[in-house]
């Protein structure tokens, strides 16, 4: 795995643990299909500076469910609206984060307003296979590329 | 002592779980006020008595810098504390907002720990 894409991993899978409380796990497009995860959908955010780019994260409604669930603290079944949101803001929160690990705090970036695209043919499948991580948060898949314009 | 806050942040998740947080600290807390963009928060900065305002950054209509710049352009708000909350990681931009008179950065992602610790530092002596 190259030094970028370990990189971009390790600061996921902290953030993750530590702010959505879920167990992430390395995967791999072997390990999993489109199939997995029904609804899925896509939250990417752009961001402009030293470089420009963008972030894009795919997964399934059960993920995103965890997620919102485990953000908000619910008892009951989170809400689409509270599932798309979490999914903006943990684009947010994971790109900027990601950006100072690869890039340090003397770069400035811009991100854009983060958006879902769903429902998507947007897939992992079609993805430059190298540049995307795997994971499992709390056994559901998840997709992300972190790509910079050329 | 209770204080009433003004959180700025487009994201409701942000928003619902800042409550949730702040509730786990010992934080007294009289009323907290939303806006989702910086332009409803300078609405509400001037309708509402606010102790403390938390802005992100990265929002549509007016981000939470222009926020801030019209904050401390207006006689009546400029002497309101801030703390920004955001991702946020550059040395280049936190060194302006400081120049524009935050009181503190909080690096999202935070715990409780760190958001009792800023508010105890801005207001515990008052």
């Amino acid at each position: 795995m190259s030094e970028w894409k370990e990189q971009v991993e390790e600061t996921c899978t902290r953030i993750l643990e530590d702010w959505a409380m879920m167990m992430v796990e390395p995967s791999s497009a072997e390990e999993f299909s489109e199939a997995d995860a029904p609804a899925h959908m896509v939250s990417v955010i752009r961001f402009t500076g030293k470089v420009n780019g963008e972030y894009r994260i795919w997964c399934g409604d059960e993920f995103a469910a965890t997620l919102a669930t485990n953000l908000l603290g619910l008892m009951e079944d989170a809400s689409n609206e509270e599932k798309l949101d979490s999914l903006r803001e943990m684009a947010n929160v994971l790109c900027g984060n990601i950006l100072t690990e690869l890039y340090g705090t003397d770069s400035v970036f811009d991100l854009k307003i983060p958006e879902i695209v769903t429902p998507v043919d947007d897939t992992p499948e079609g993805w430059q296979q190298e540049e995307t991580i795997w994971l499992l948060g709390d056994d559901a898949p998840l997709a992300m590329t972190f790509v910079v314009d050329k | 002592m209770a204080f009433n806050f003004l959180l700025v942040d487009d994201s409701s998740i942000v928003r619902k779980s800042f409550t949730k947080v702040l509730n786990m600290t010992d934080i007294e807390v009289a009323e907290l006020h939303e806006a989702e963009n910086g332009q409803v928060g300078l609405e509400k900065l001037r309708e509402e008595w606010i102790d403390l305002v938390f802005l992100d950054i990265n929002m549509p209509i007016m981000n939470g810098i222009e926020m801030l710049e019209a904050v401390r352009a207006d006689d009546a708000l400029k002497q309101v504390p801030v703390v920004i909350v955001s991702t946020e990681g550059s040395e280049e931009r936190i060194e302006y907002l400081k120049e524009l008179g935050i009181q503190s950065y909080i690096r999202k992602p935070y715990t409780p720990e760190v958001l009792a610790e800023t508010v105890t530092e801005i207001l515990g002596g008052k």
